[in-house]
């Protein structure tokens, strides 16, 4: 119960920073201070909290009430702590990158109120707790994925995750509906003990299809590179413990509803379909942030796999360790950039080794990435292996051939940029290097002690999942690590040369990987079908008031006609008596 | 007890005749008067209505002969509409016309509009319903007439003719109820205990005429096609006011009707189908506009039916959501043309092929545009949220997983409405040069809307604390 | 002992008649405006005051057998009294021969009054034709160009009385009766094909005056071509008096024809409601599109006489007097802009801006006329089409209901018109004018927001036409 204070603190610090937007200085403090105080609260709540539901009335009609719950299970603990822990790091990695003073207040308040929605979504206890957080992260993902508003690719970039979003958004409400009209509860622990209502296999497709818009899986995963536009705390956040973790946590929440339902081989194919798309999209793309963000579209991918196969602890524990290196090697991004003014191409990258610092953090998180022993991601990565391994074989290989891409691609986004910048620029990257606020080089610091420190997770795993977990044997991490270093070793011999992948001689093989651009071909494509329809309806819409209106016409013609009787001419109106007369006797003999 | 109804009607009645004869200055502080007293009458309604969990009735004689009287009542349904109508009318006339030259004639038409409104809501008889219908729709015509741009003829007289052949409508079936049932009574509850004695074949008659009438003001397809051009063509007083209340009197209407004749349990369904229809049809027709004030307009055309399947699922979910929805829609809506009034006055357009970069200029304004997009879309801790959830419960329990059809139509608004943010909210170098700033006034209206529409959506047992079933 | 009886009262509402008459003769010698003006005022009113207190009172009996003082024709006595005194107001402010209108209006006055008061069917006759003769020689008093509607009413009417005529000669063979009541005492009244034929006459006749269609193709030429003081009392009283005199010959002479006449009512109601407004539509000119709509209006009242009830009755009763109150104080300010020259829709535009107070009252008058509540005007139509359907005739309620959403086009059209942004010079409203509007206003609204003493008076009025 404690823990819903700091929701609260980080709620009330985000507003005292939005409050205090005239201060250049103020909100940055106020926001990593709240955000170490709800750290504080979580870390009290994680230790000394007990397990429970705790639920606060809100809404009541009949008989029928809505209240707010929330639950402290572990596995709600474990995404708390989690996102408690990676806020205040984001908070700092953001005092040296957001240096522009006009912004702060607006900045420090979308992104406090964003973690704790994430933080609400962690001890959700029923749906409608849970709908509420999960709307307010895609609202405030949309704000700040649409931070530099002004600039037009932020803007359609925040465009495509509102639009992804709010489709997940509105099929997650129509589950929810529907699953509250067949168990009249929406209660997590209510729903789940229940008998199995056959309306809800609609509903959990539903569901499904949601968490797949936020997770950014196939075929909605495109929203995910777009929002790179975002300022790069945002993208640090977004794809280590936020956001893109909620679908995820859900589908982990309720998996046993999804697997009554059946839907658990799609979750899995989707997951590989996603795992593929990104590693192969890393492999080609040459943004130096979208090549994490497709990272992160193949780590989703492996967790939906892991779940996909029923491997619950797997999962969970690849969540876990995912969320370091990947905030690690978005701040390494951002540094590189900013190093860089700000240039995203990595092959127009240079000179990343001047900071030792940067280089060790950066090195760290790639190997924990490419599932080295002993780094965290080498556990992660294993335990989903293992579970595909006693599972099905194919997924085994085709998991490993998505483990030797993401090595390549990992280290060819490592290499690439640590090339010598060119002559006469050297001197001036060097000391911007030197100059990196120091708050964006210890973030990430803090962040790799972790990486290695969660190994640790694997042994003392939470009670409740270590049940679940299927023990990695030695072979296991041999195949691992063998695969990861051979794609190293690949990596180095391509692109220690620095040359890029010429496009025209592996135009159909870069192609074939970079498949990004047809995706987004075939998202044109529905828009503009929809936008047809769109067409169609308004042609029929006008057609419908140019009919009321020519029937409108058509009376008042018919008027003018009718007018023409009146001719003034008095015959005619005496005969029109006559008329008149006979027609009377007509009607009243009849 | 004090008769809050009455004194409404009669602050309004008094602010109206009363503004006439003075200035610009004067009349607009007779007219903010006259709304807030309003307003804090409904407030203290409400207030009363929580603490004693009564409902308000009051009664006068009228004309005796038929056995109408002066009646108004107040439930939970009334309560919510006439705290709606009263906060849209305030906000409408704090700032939806600050220094226009008929400033004047628009707040007294304010003021008549906001009268007819809670007289209908309030209306315990059918008689009284037809009375307040009728000046609604000739407030309204002259909103759009006589201050609005410059299309307004066609649109006011369409507007009209559709207006007009409604009450027709309406007037046949008042009319056929009245003397079809044994008790000859226009009282609305009274009918409800008699209605069942009606032949079915005369039900049938006095359903479609009326469901006529009420969907050609919600407005719900396919008798909707005065609204684009009433909504872009009113002054933003105006559109405020058509789209927020008087929609409602449409809804109110269907609701009403919905509850009283046993036949609709039999149409139900087509209802309900043509409910889905029209949100679609909304839905679409939206995408294909250029102009944010036509949108808003489609937008709310959708919301429109949306009230309608949830009144068509005839259980208490649907309809006290429904009657959240008019709460929470009227409130939303009138936000967004509000902040489209402003646009309009800030760039002269608002065309979104026209319109760059309105954050830039006028923060205030494109925040409150989003904050409506979101209120529109179903954003938790807004009303319309709370609306949702109760309506589709009942669409759901009334028709199946069908019943959740006409939810999916708001993926399709919600997408173009980012659109529209995108495209003209967001995002240029040439930003659109603005003429005119936002000021107090415009600004306190913005935040009293919005106040209200996080009241609603976070503390909803404000009003359904006072649902009885 | 009493000061006043009944009975003196009555005397005196003759006297006073005659005495309008005098006066008006006696202008013709002195030649003094506002002497005239003022004496018919004093008499028309003193006149209304005295009907009212028989009114009060309840009387009802018959003065040397010709004129019957009771409730019905005691109302119409007030009502219409009321309306000339607004037509003779109009006239002394607008018209050149003021001189020659108050003599001719104090004829018309008389048989004005009468016809409802009327005991014979000879008696109708007479009356009727006190009242068109006297209206059409005022049109014509305008000179050359107002000859021919003048000569148009007078060709009309005269075939009207001639019908009428035929229609009395018809029914008189019977008992050599002419009293109301004694022919509809003979017990051989029902059945009969002559007698039917005189009822089918009687409506044809009546229905010249009272504009029904087809029988009113000469009304748009004349309400457009008289003066509009003049139109008002053609359109506003003279039509309201043939109504009258329907109502009374069908609902004392041919109650027992009841049937027979509900449907040729019915029909005539119908065709007059869809001539006149769909005709209406398609005027520009303002004068002609009010003349089309006081035939349209005709209609609606005829829906009560169709129903044929009690409740009918009222109606139609309320009806009659609310029309004749927005008719004359639209004909008053279409006569002060035709003055001035401005005639057809689009010489409205701007009226609003122009002169404010006329811009809303007739705009006030054309919601009423439309129907809208809260105005007299939806009062009437809705006690008429409420009629219709306690009688059951459901269709007949139907096809009201939709004429009245029909009208709304070129209502809305005008009132559209009038509040267009148009900045010309001021127009002056002159006190006559704008006494006549002031008092219809005053009528309209009041009686439509607070109708229940006019409705209690409507009841007392059909009570004692049916004898109940």
């Amino acid at each position: 119960m404690i823990a819903i204070y700091a929701v609260i603190v980080l709620v009330v610090a985000g507003i005292a920073a939005l409050l205090a937007r005239r201060h250049a200085l103020a909100p940055r403090y106020i926001a990593l201070a709240g955000s170490i105080v709800a750290l504080a609260i979580i870390a009290y709540a994680f230790l000394y909290g007990s397990a429970g539901t705790y639920s606060i009335p809100w809404f009541s009609i009949g008989q029928y009430s809505f209240p707010i719950v929330l639950e402290t299970y572990s596995l709600n603990m474990l995404l708390l702590m989690l996102v408690g822990v990676i806020t205040p790091l984001i908070f700092l990695y953001s005092i040296g990158f957001m240096d522009v003073p006009t912004e702060q207040g607006r900045f420090y308040f979308e992104i406090s109120v964003f973690a704790a929605a994430m933080m609400l979504f962690a001890i959700a206890g029923n749906l409608i707790t849970m709908f509420l957080a999960w709307e307010m992260l895609g609202i405030t993902s949309y704000l700040l994925i649409g931070f530099w508003y002004y600039k037009n690719r932020a803007a359609a970039a925040a465009r495509t995750a509102i639009t992804t979003i709010i489709i997940g958004d509105v099929l997650m409400l129509s589950a929810i509906l529907l699953i509250f009209s067949a168990y009249h509860t929406m209660s997590f622990n209510a729903i789940l003990a229940a008998p199995y209502s056959s309306s809800l296999t609609v509903a959990m497709a539903l569901l499904l299809i949601a968490l797949f818009t936020k997770s950014a899986q196939f075929p909605f995963h495109e929203w995910l590179p777009d929002a790179m536009e975002g300022p790069t705390p945002v993208s640090a956040f977004l794809h280590s413990s936020t956001m893109v973790k909620a679908g995820v946590f859900l589908a982990a929440v309720l998996l046993p509803l999804f697997a009554k339902a059946g839907l658990l081989r799609v979750m899995l194919v989707i997951g590989i379909i996603s795992a593929l798309l990104g590693a192969s999209n890393a492999l080609t793309e040459r943004h130096v942030k979208r090549i994490l963000a497709y990272s992160t579209i193949e780590d989703i991918g492996l967790m939906f796999v892991a779940l996909g196969l029923n491997a619950l602890a797997a999962a969970m524990l690849f969540f876990v360790v995912q969320a370091f290196y990947k905030a690690i090697l978005f701040m390494s991004a951002g540094s590189i950039m900013r190093a860089n003014n700000e240039t995203t191409n990595i092959y127009d990258l240079y000179g990343s080794s001047k900071s030792k610092l940067l280089v060790i953090t950066s090195s760290i998180a790639a190997l924990s990435l490419a599932g080295i022993v002993p780094l965290s991601g080498f556990f992660g990565k294993a335990a989903i292996g293992t579970a595909s391994l006693y599972a099905n074989l194919l997924v085994y290989a085709v998991l490993a051939v998505i483990g030797f891409a993401s090595s390549v691609y990992i280290f060819r986004w490592l290499i690439v940029p640590m090339r010598r910048a060119p002559e006469g620029e050297e001197t001036q990257i060097s000391s911007k290097y030197a100059h990196l606020p120091r708050s964006m080089l210890a973030s990430p610091a803090i962040l790799a002690v972790l990486v290695i420190a969660a190994a640790l997770l694997y042994l003392y795993l939470p009670g409740y999942l270590a049940q679940h977990m299927q023990g990695i044997g030695v072979l296991d991490a041999a195949t691992e690590s063998g695969i990861a270093v051979a794609g190293i070793l690949v990596a180095y011999m391509l692109f220690r040369k620095v040359e890029p992948l010429a496009p025209s001689r592996h135009r159909i093989a870069v192609s074939a990987l970079y498949n990004s651009l047809l995706v987004n071909k075939a998202y044109a494509l529905i828009a503009n079908l929809f936008y047809a329809i769109g067409a169609g309806i308004d042609a029929i819409d006008n057609g419908l008031y140019e009919a009321a209106l020519s029937g409108g016409n058509g009376v008042v013609y018919a008027g003018g006609k009718l007018r023409r009787i009146v001719n003034g001419q008095p015959n005619v109106y005496l005969v029109a008596v006559l008329i008149g007369i006979i027609l009377l006797v007509a009607v009243m003999v009849v | 007890m004090f008769p809050y109804l009455f004194a409404m009607l009669g602050v309004l009645l008094a602010g109206t005749l009363a503004s006439l004869p003075f200035g610009k200055r004067i009349s607009r502080g007779i007219a903010v008067a006259a709304t807030l007293a309003v307003l804090v009458m409904a407030a203290l309604m409400l207030a009363i209505a929580l603490g004693s969990g009564s409902s308000f009735y009051e009664s006068l004689p009228y004309i005796g002969v038929f056995g109408v009287s002066f009646s108004l009542q107040a439930g939970m349904v009334q309560l919510a509409l006439v705290t709606m109508a009263s906060i849209v009318a305030f906000a409408a006339v704090i700032g939806g016309n600050v220094e226009s030259e008929n400033a004047k004639a628009s707040n007294a038409l304010v003021m008549l509009f906001e009268l007819a409104a809670i007289g209908l809501f309030s209306s315990a008889n059918f008689f009284l319903f037809y009375v307040f219908w009728d000046i609604g729709v000739i407030a309204g015509f002259f909103m759009i007439y006589s201050l609005g741009g410059a299309m307004r003829r066609v649109a006011a007289n369409a507007y009209l003719v559709y207006s007009i052949f409604a009450s027709a409508m309406l007037l046949l079936g008042i009319l056929l109820i009245y003397f079809y049932t044994p008790v000859h009574t226009f009282s609305i509850s009274g009918i409800g205990a008699a209605a069942g004695s009606i032949p079915i074949a005369l039900q049938e008659l006095i359903f479609l005429s009326m469901f006529i009438a009420f969907i050609v003001k919600m407005p719900v397809f396919p008798l909707h096609s005065w609204m684009p051009n009433a909504y872009a063509e009113a002054s933003t007083q105006g559109s405020m006011l058509l789209s927020g209340v008087l929609s409602k009197f449409g809804a109110y209407g269907m609701l009403l009707l919905f509850s009283m004749l046993p036949i609709a349990s039999k149409v139900s369904e087509y209802a309900f189908a043509l409910a889905a229809i029209s949100a679609f049809y909304a839905a679409f027709a939206a995408m294909h506009q250029s102009d944010i004030k036509r949108m808003i307009g489609y937008t709310s055309m959708l919301e429109g039916s949306i009230i309608l399947a949830g009144i068509s699922a005839l259980n208490y979910f649907g309809t006290y959501g429904s009657a959240y929805l008019m709460l929470a829609h009227g409130l939303a809506v009138a936000l967004l043309f509000l902040a489209a009034g402003s646009i309009q006055k800030l760039f002269g357009s608002t065309d979104m092929r026209a319109l760059r970069g309105i954050v830039k200029n006028a923060g205030s304004t494109a925040y409150t545009f989003l904050l409506g997009v979101l209120s529109s879309t179903g954003m938790p801790l807004t009303a319309t949220f709370i609306a949702d959830v109760l309506i589709f419960i009942g669409t759901i329990s009334a028709f199946g997983v069908l019943g959740i059809v006409p939810l999916l139509s708001i993926i399709l608004m919600g997408a173009y409405m980012y659109y529209a943010v995108r495209r003209s909210f967001l995002s240029t170098a040439t930003f659109t040069q603005s003429r005119w700033h936002v000021g107090v006034p415009q600004n306190v209206a913005y935040a009293i809307l919005i106040a209200s529409i996080f009241l609603f959506g976070i503390m909803p047992m404000l009003l359904l604390q006072l649902v009885k079933i | 002992m009493e000061l006043i009886t009944p009975v003196w009262a009555a005397y005196g509402i003759v006297a006073l008649a005659a005495l309008l008459v005098a006066s008006g003769i006696a202008a013709q010698f002195h030649r003094r405006k506002g002497v005239a003006f003022w004496l018919s005022t004093a008499i028309l009113l003193v006149l209304a005051a005295l009907a009212a207190y028989e009114f009060a009172v309840s009387a009802d009996f018959v003065l040397f057998g010709l004129l019957h003082v009771y409730a019905f024709s005691m109302f119409f006595a007030v009502l219409f009294a009321l309306g000339l005194e607004l037509v003779n107001i109009l006239s002394y402010g607008h018209s050149s021969h003021f001189i020659e209108i108050s003599t001719l209006l104090g004829f018309a006055a008389v048989g004005i009054l009468v016809v409802p008061m009327a005991y014979s069917l000879l008696t109708i006759i007479i009356a009727i034709e006190l009242t068109t003769v006297p209206s059409a020689l005022m049109i014509a008093i305008g000179g050359k160009r107002d000859l021919e509607p003048a000569v148009k009413l007078l060709l009309l009417s005269s075939i009207a009385i001639a019908v009428l005529a035929f229609a009395v000669s018809l029914v008189f063979p019977y008992d050599m009766q002419l009293g109301l009541t004694a022919i509809a005492a003979n017990p051989s009244i029902g059945g009969s094909y002559i007698v039917f034929l005189s009822m089918v006459l009687f409506i044809a006749a009546l229905a010249v005056e009272a504009a029904l269609f087809p029988f009113n193709l000469w009304v748009p030429d004349v309400y457009e071509g008289a003066p509009g003081n003049v139109t008002a009392l053609v359109a506003g009283i003279n039509k309201k008096v043939a109504m009258v005199a329907l109502i009374e010959i069908l609902f004392t002479v041919f109650i027992v024809s009841r049937p027979a006449f509900m449907a040729g009512i019915a029909v005539l109601s119908v065709l007059t409601m869809f001539f006149g407004n769909l005709a209406a539509m398609a005027q520009t000119n303002v004068k002609r599109m009010f003349a089309y709509s006081s035939i349209s209006q005709a209609g609606y009242i005829m829906v009560g006489v169709a129903a044929a009830t009690q409740y009918g009755l009222e109606s139609s009763a309320f009806q009659i007097a609310a029309h004749m109150f927005m008719i004359i104080g639209a004909f008053a300010i279409v006569l002060w802009l035709e003055e001035r020259n401005i005639k057809s829709v689009e010489d409205y535009k701007g009226l609003a801006m122009r002169n404010g107070f006329a811009g809303i009252a007739l705009t006030i008058i054309m919601l009423s006329m439309a129907g809208i509540p809260p105005l007299m005007g939806f009062m009437g139509k809705f006690l008429l089409f409420s009629s219709a359907i306690s009688a059951g005739l459901l269709t007949l309620a139907f096809i009201g209901i939709l004429n009245s959403f029909l009208s709304i086009y070129y209502y809305g059209r005008l009132i559209a018109a009038i509040y267009d942004r148009r900045y010309e010079r001021k127009l002056i409203l002159d006190r006559s004018v704008k006494a006549v509007v002031i008092a219809v206003l005053v009528v309209i609204v009041v009686f439509g927001i607070y109708p229940a003493p006019l409705m209690a008076i409507t009841i007392t009025v059909a009570h004692s036409l049916l004898g109940l």
